[in-house]
């Protein structure tokens, strides 16, 4: 920008001009006036976009400026809102009555969108005949956009956007001409008028108002959640598409960012989506005012299939489904006890934990150790006793139910009557009819006599046995 | 002509100070400066451009843009950093001050009297330390002090749109009566910052800060 009577030209772009027939402009003047205002309407946007990227704005000072430098501000054009806003510029430039406004809108996954504020920059019909324009008019534009700058940090929808990344939410913004919307900000929203600018065909004013009430209602909520979120079968394939954004997979052919050329006019769908949200959500993350969300997210985490579906919930929503978990489970203060500690339910019979009498084999042994000593100990009489040891067992031990690993304490199942009746080997028909231990005590004597007459005969079968196993190798 | 003044008063927590005091700073001087510079044939001059730095805050929900120019952050983190440590008492206690940023021009006098400096435009931050006793005050006063210093900003820009006086842009030879050029990217209007305690903290003001924060509970 050269100073003291001399400007520098920027290329040359086809402006309206605007009627100047109640300044005292010329050419030149009034041709500069429009571009200036042109060029304040490019750089507004630009912040106001840009501001609600998500994203933070990091531009250096040069010491020297370019013609891109407008207002001597380094403010970065983004291809995309340029080339938006200059379509709509080309058909008019704000005027006296038809403001031009910048919407910012806020759209989560399900598909709910809620307006947050609206910025509006107009003509008003406040002149200054006396306003220099190639100097007052100019630097006053300048530090004007240094105001939107500092106010649009202000605004509770910076905060909300600076967390969209990360979140499933995105924020976006539309540009048209005409009133403002302002029934889509809610109830009691505010506005605030960031400056002003009085040139001698009438005044340039920027201004916001913005929604104070950041809630979500519960019927909105609901009314997207009708249908249960589709977990696509594909997800963790490479070739899915779930990294593109809702809005690109619900309509197909749209390219974010791209405007309809026929968006000029109050109703157009110029949609310049600023991010798009891939990665899983970030817990608690949005303002304490957005209240109604979290439930409403959470009945609809409660219709979704065992497993959960990625990119919704957070560590906030109730509705996370953990592995092994009933979807059916409420959690409950009350049940905490049972609902945290793993395979608690294997603990919830009355069963006491005390006795060692699980271990069948400590038991026989135990048994065993009551028989007198010198008793011949075969494999025989330790599978009796066993067997005794069971029917013992009622009086000196209590029974501890042992349930197959996993199982539940179901007595009509098959695996668990399967595994009952197959866990010990059933007894020999020989051992029915068991003699007592007096009656053993007498047998006993009798026994070892024919033994010790029949030794000479059980030494020539072992020798065979040993002659035998000799000729085999 | 007198100078015009704009007081700000703000009640923070001690770790608070600097970054209260210089979101506030940073916001005056972008809108108080502007480009280098550069004088060319014919008494023509051109002029830079000023860059921009969104800057989080730590202690508080807030951002602040400042210019891009380190050597200007330098200098202000440390007039504030300053400022900070002489609220601190010797027992460790802050005590409430003030500090003030000042635009002024130099109106060069001839030989053997000095140069005077004449203020026209003074902002003033009263800082009122309070003490808060547990982290779930501390958590929403950190939001509610990003909202108070939200109004200061748009009190700020309200200042700045009404155009009021502003020196003069000179020629060449003068450039630095009005203007600071010490700095090598960015050229803001001559300032000078100055502070100055007021005394140990007045508790009453925690007994404000405290009933605050219990209203704001109960909504």
């Amino acid at each position: 920008m050269m100073a003291k009577g001399s400007v520098e030209e920027p290329s040359p772009l086809r402006i309206s001009p605007v009627s100047a027939s109640s300044s005292n402009l010329n050419d030149r003047e009034l041709r500069d006036l429009n571009k200036f205002i042109k060029f304040m309407a490019f750089k507004s946007v630009q912040v106001i976009v840009q501001s609600r990227s998500g994203e933070k704005i990091d531009s250096a000072s040069k010491a020297k400026s370019d013609g891109t430098d407008w207002f001597n501000l380094a403010i970065y054009d983004n291809p995309t809102t340029k080339s938006n806003v200059k379509k709509l510029l080309a058909q008019e430039l704000p005027r006296v009555g038809s403001p031009l406004n910048v919407e910012v809108s806020l759209e989560t996954s399900e598909g709910d969108r809620m307006v947050l504020e609206c910025w509006s920059l107009v003509l008003s019909e406040n002149i200054d005949p006396n306003a220099k324009i190639h100097y007052a008019v100019y630097n006053r534009l300048g530090l004007l956009l240094k105001s939107l700058i500092c106010i649009s940090r202000v605004t509770p929808a910076y905060r909300i956007a600076r967390h969209q990344l990360g979140a499933d939410y995105r924020v976006m913004s539309r540009m048209y001409y005409g009133e403002m919307k302002l029934s889509l900000l809610g109830e009691n929203f505010h506005s605030l008028n960031v400056g002003s600018v009085a040139t001698p065909i009438g005044s340039v004013v920027l201004s916001v108002a913005y929604r104070t009430k950041l809630t979500l209602s519960v019927h909105q909520l609901q009314s997207s959640s009708v249908s249960p979120v589709s977990v696509r079968d594909d997800y963790y394939s490479s070739s899915s598409p779930k990294h593109k954004s809702p809005a690109a997979m619900n309509a197909p052919g749209h390219s974010p960012g791209r405007l309809d050329d026929s968006s000029t006019m109050d109703g157009s769908s110029d949609l310049c989506a600023t991010s798009f949200s891939t990665s899983p959500p970030e817990p608690c993350i949005l303002q304490t005012e957005f209240t109604t969300l979290p439930p409403g997210r959470s009945k609809v985490a409660e219709e979704k299939p065992r497993g959960g579906s990625p990119g919704l919930g957070s560590d906030l929503l109730s509705g996370k489904l953990g592995a092994f978990a009933s979807p059916k489970h409420q959690a409950d203060p009350s049940d905490i006890l049972t609902g945290d500690i793993p395979f608690s339910s294997l603990l919830l019979e009355d069963t006491p934990l005390d006795n060692s009498s699980k271990d069948k084999s400590s038991s026989s042994e135990q048994t065993l150790s009551d028989q007198p000593d010198g008793q011949a100990s075969s494999s025989s009489q330790h599978s009796k006793e066993s067997t005794q040891s069971q029917h013992s067992v009622a009086e000196d031990f209590v029974m501890v139910e042992f349930n197959p690993a996993f199982a539940k304490p179901e007595r009509n199942s098959d695996v668990v009557s399967f595994y009952r009746q197959f866990q010990m080997a059933p007894p020999l028909v020989m051992f029915d009819n068991q003699p007592s231990l007096e009656e053993t005590l007498e047998i006993l004597p009798t026994q070892i006599a024919k033994f010790e007459e029949s030794q000479v005969e059980f030494d020539s079968f072992v020798q065979s046995l040993q002659h035998d196993s000799d000729d085999s190798d | 002509m007198n100078a015009r003044s704009q007081t700000f008063e703000v009640s923070v927590e001690g770790r608070q100070i600097e970054e209260v005091v210089l979101s506030l700073l940073h916001t005056l001087l972008f809108h108080r400066t502007t480009g280098k510079f550069h004088y060319k044939q014919e008494g023509t001059y051109a002029i830079g451009t000023v860059g921009m730095v969104d800057v989080d805050c730590d202690f508080i929900d807030f951002t602040y843009v400042r210019c891009h120019s380190a050597e200007l952050d330098r200098v202000l983190r440390k007039e504030v950093t300053a400022f900070r440590d002489s609220l601190r008492s010797s027992d460790g206690r802050l005590s409430n001050g003030q500090i003030s940023l000042e635009f002024y021009q130099k109106k060069k006098n001839r030989w053997p009297f000095p140069d005077e400096s004449i203020p026209w435009e003074v902002w003033t931050i009263q800082i009122n330390n309070v003490t808060l006793s547990n982290e779930h005050e501390r958590q929403l006063y950190r939001e509610k002090l990003g909202e108070i210093l939200g109004e200061k900003v748009i009190c700020i820009t309200e200042a700045m749109g009404r155009h009021d006086y502003l020196p003069k842009v000179p020629n060449q030879p003068l450039l630095d009566t009005v203007f600071d050029v010490s700095f090598p990217d960015v050229q803001p209007y001559l300032f000078k910052i100055s502070h100055q305690t007021s005394g140990p903290a007045n508790t009453s003001v925690g007994t404000t800060m405290r009933k605050l924060l219990r209203d704001t509970l109960a909504l």
